[in-house]
């Protein structure tokens, strides 16, 4: 355990350092953005020295880094708010839209994929796995645009994009669904596939036809035996989609125009406002290696066999 | 089987809950008083909303003639007014202006607005140590003060033909000493509505200032909603979460919008003369009959057809319809590729020229950059379109590294900067230098207008860069919005005229 916590505090260690120094290779200077086209060299060199882009490059890095482990990811070059206070504000919006998505997807894709293996080579099956091609085609942010005209322009049930406040907890909601469902739309039809062909492999298993030959109905057998076999490939392919998702959450929120993490990123960026990018980064990896490491952790409780083996 | 219907049973009340929750829109509709909220769509967010730690458009936009305001304002059609000033007097050698101020204008704190509230911010914007975005425009100043409570002297190093003007964009603003401190997350000003609230990411509230020094604003409340998407925006209009697009990103989009009777299309001008910059130390950029060449291979009708469906005025020089000295000077390239291949043979390079064409992310410049790019293939000059982001853009080809490049000046009358040789295109004539000094520093305005005429001409005939054509202001408003402007000659959405009809 302490082992595993230690590569996940280094691989962090190591991810922020390397995209700390590919945002300083970027073209472009933070100072010239904030100062404009009507700046002189001299009040450029002024700001780059008040923002402290003048020291040596390990120098920032390791300014920054003394304070990221402190939860103090700095102060925004350009909006002089506190960098670890907007990226918190923006993941009220952010995570509940990751997980929604994460937990729609599951809803689509489990029944899917079970009707779909237990009705193999029929009609359902082919249905599903056509339904599975479009969906992995289907780019998210078009699914968003579909439904944004269909479901809030035609019939306005709900809104366009934008987001209110938690304190109107329906309304958020209302705000998070298209986009969650938009998200869910195309890992759905990915997980889909792979919840088929593990609950297939596990149809096959020598235990399934025990347990029928007990008596039990080929339902019955999948759910009391079958499906704590096929979660352990199932859990890790979530752990891989989970990275996919989050970067389709950024392109969907710019298609809902709400308030994450993803704009911010975005924003930060054209704006070269070096520091936000740093610390959401930073918090985006956490989240992908947080979850390859819960994942790593599941497989133990989900199969028992792998904890007496290790 | 009784846990997977309960959890069907569940999503299903769920949904249905969430979607019968609040029907229809939000945003639009009237508030229990006569007066309404009208919300506003743009595109950029203000990355912090204090004008002289920013040189961000998108800060003069939201806040400019609404929460802060000048001395001085540009009304629709260019032209310089009072605003906290209600009449200045200029001094006989041109150096003096005495501006008489508004007597009864307070701060939305309550504090009165006086003399020595501008002595202060004019004062402070001029510090080199301030490193204000602008300070450029503060260099005529000489020194500022306070004759009495209302009265300001602002003595000028030599008459100067810009200062005023400028004063009215957006870095003329005057701001509390005491709000300095919090003018990036807490403006406050002296306008007709007083800053209420940002939820960054979303959008900008501003509230009516009832106690408004001038005529009153007949809304309550404006909200500007930032949306990045062009697509998400017109959705937006569509569905009724926001009232106006304040600028339209794609003119193409317009069309559905103009054939349909509960919207207004409303097409004005700016004060963006779009053009590709050539870089005239570069290589074969460097002889004037390549220049010319290229300048004749470009069809200006093509590329405003192509690249704004048809929407923006052609130009031929570094000046728009609308400022004192415009001539037309399209008809000195007209589109001729014939000619433009025997300047090119003239001057050595009929074939195996060829070029990178730096092209910054708006839309008009990537496809402005396209059309041009087959149209000089037509003449023999081989074009790399190379697109960069708008930092790289500042710190690669605004520095001179480049050889053309298509961008739109933003900045009103700058046609002074064809006098600075260290400017990104690096033009040196000494006698357009001499003429651009001299109409700066001449106070009678006809002459001035003769000089600047002449700068245009000469920069026109050395063929310095290729001018392409006036950006248009393009928006689009719910049928029953009256008031909102039709030009955007300075980065400001002023809503103190807006309000809703019936």
């Amino acid at each position: 355990m302490t082992r595993r916590l230690g590569i996940l505090g280094l691989s962090l260690l190591v991810a922020s350092a390397l995209v700390f120094v590919f945002l300083r290779v970027l073209p472009g200077d933070p100072a010239e953005v904030i100062l404009g086209t009507r700046a002189t060299p001299v009040a450029v060199a002024q700001l780059r020295h008040t923002l402290g882009l003048d020291a040596p490059l390990w120098l920032q890095y390791l300014r920054w880094a003394g304070g990221a482990v402190h939860g103090d990811f700095g102060v925004s070059y350009v909006s002089s708010a506190s960098v670890g206070q907007q990226i918190a504000q923006r993941l009220q919006v952010s995570a509940p839209l990751a997980v929604m998505g994460m937990v729609l997807s599951l809803l689509i894709a489990l029944p899917l994929g079970i009707t779909a293996a237990t009705h193999h080579r029929r009609a359902a099956d082919v249905i599903v796995s056509a339904f599975s091609q479009v969906g992995i085609a289907v780019p998210a942010f078009w699914a968003g645009f579909l439904l944004i005209t269909l479901l809030a322009v035609k019939l306005g049930w709900f809104p366009a994009g934008g987001f209110g406040d938690w304190s109107d907890p329906v309304g958020a909601l209302r705000s998070l669904l298209l986009p969650a469902i938009s998200l869910a739309l195309v890992q759905g039809a990915i997980l889909a596939r792979y919840v088929r062909s593990a609950v297939l492999e596990v149809m096959r298993e020598d235990f399934i036809r025990t347990a029928r030959a007990k008596g039990m109905t080929r339902g019955q057998a999948l759910w009391r035996h079958g499906l704590r076999n096929a979660a352990v490939p199932l859990v890790t392919v979530l752990g891989l989609q989970w990275s996919y998702l989050l970067v389709g959450a950024i392109v969907v929120e710019n298609v809902f125009y709400l308030p994450g993490l993803g704009r911010l990123l975005l924003q930060a960026l054209g704006n070269r406002d070096l520091l936000v990018v740093q610390g959401i980064v930073t918090v985006l990896t956490a989240a992908v290696l947080l979850v390859n490491f819960a994942t790593d952790i599941s497989y133990r409780a989900l199969d028992p066999r792998l904890q007496a083996a290790s | 089987m009784i846990q997977r219907r309960a959890l069907a049973a569940t999503l299903i009340a769920s949904l249905l809950l969430v979607a019968c929750g609040s029907s229809g829109t939000n945003g639009t509709t009237p508030t229990t008083s006569a007066r309404p909220t009208i919300s506003v769509g743009s595109t950029l967010e203000p990355p912090t909303l204090d004008p002289t730690k920013s040189s961000a458009a998108a800060i003069p936009e939201v806040l400019r003639d609404n929460v802060l305001q000048g001395l001085v304002r540009l009304d629709d059609a260019g032209q310089v007014q009072p605003q906290l000033a209600t009449k200045w007097d200029l001094s006989s050698d041109g150096t003096v202006y005495t501006f008489h101020l508004v007597t009864n204008a307070k701060w939305h704190d309550g504090t009165p607005f006086t003399a020595s509230d501008v002595v202060f911010a004019f004062t402070h914007d001029a510090d080199p140590a301030t490193t204000h975005p602008f300070a450029a425009q503060f260099a005529p100043m000489a020194s500022v003060s306070a004759v009495d409570t209302h009265t300001v002297k602002v003595t000028l190093k030599q008459f100067s033909a810009n200062w005023l003007y400028d004063m009215a964009l957006g870095a003329g603003v005057i701001y509390e000493q005491k709000n300095l401190p919090t003018l990036a997350t807490d403006p406050i000003g002296t306008g007709p509505f007083k800053f209420d609230h940002w939820v960054r990411g979303d959008s900008i509230t501003l509230v009516r200032n009832d106690a408004y020094w001038g005529t009153k604003p007949l809304v309550q409340k404006v909200v500007f909603k930032y949306i990045t998407d062009p697509n998400a925006m017109n959705n937006a209009l569509t569905a009724g979460d926001i009232d106006i697009i304040s600028r339209v990103s794609g003119p193409e989009q317009l069309t559905s919008f103009k054939s349909n009777p509960k919207f207004n299309v409303i097409q004005g001008t700016t004060a963006t003369k779009v053009i590709m910059a050539m870089n005239n130390t570069d290589g074969a950029l460097a002889d004037v009959r390549v220049r010319q060449a290229i300048s004749y291979a470009i069809d200006r009708k093509a590329v405003i057809d192509g690249a704004q469906s048809g929407y923006g005025v052609p130009l031929g020089s570094h000046s728009v319809p609308g400022d004192p000295w415009y001539v037309d000077l399209t008809g000195v390239y007209p589109y001729n590729p014939t000619k433009a291949k025997e300047l090119l043979a003239a001057s050595g390079h009929a074939t195996g020229l060829s070029f990178t064409l730096t092209l910054p992310p708006p839309s008009y410049a990537q496809r402005s950059g396209q059309i041009i790019a087959d149209e000089l293939k037509a003449v023999g000059i081989n074009i790399k379109i190379q697109s960069v982001e708008f930092p790289a853009w500042l710190s690669g080809a605004f520095k001179g590294k480049f050889d053309l490049t298509i961008i739109g000046h933003v900045e009103p009358r700058d046609i002074y900067q064809f006098g600075n040789t260290a400017y990104y295109w690096h033009y040196n004539n000494a006698q357009v230098q001499a003429w651009l000094k001299q109409a700066d520093a001449q106070p009678d305005a006809s002459q001035r207008n003769a000089l600047y005429e002449k700068v245009e001409r000469q920069i026109t005939s050395d063929a310095v860069d290729a001018w392409l054509f006036v950006l248009p202001s393009l928006a689009v408003t719910k049928s029953d919005i009256v008031g909102y402007q039709k030009n955007r000659l300075m980065p400001s959405i002023d809503m103190s005229d807006v309000y809703v009809k019936g």
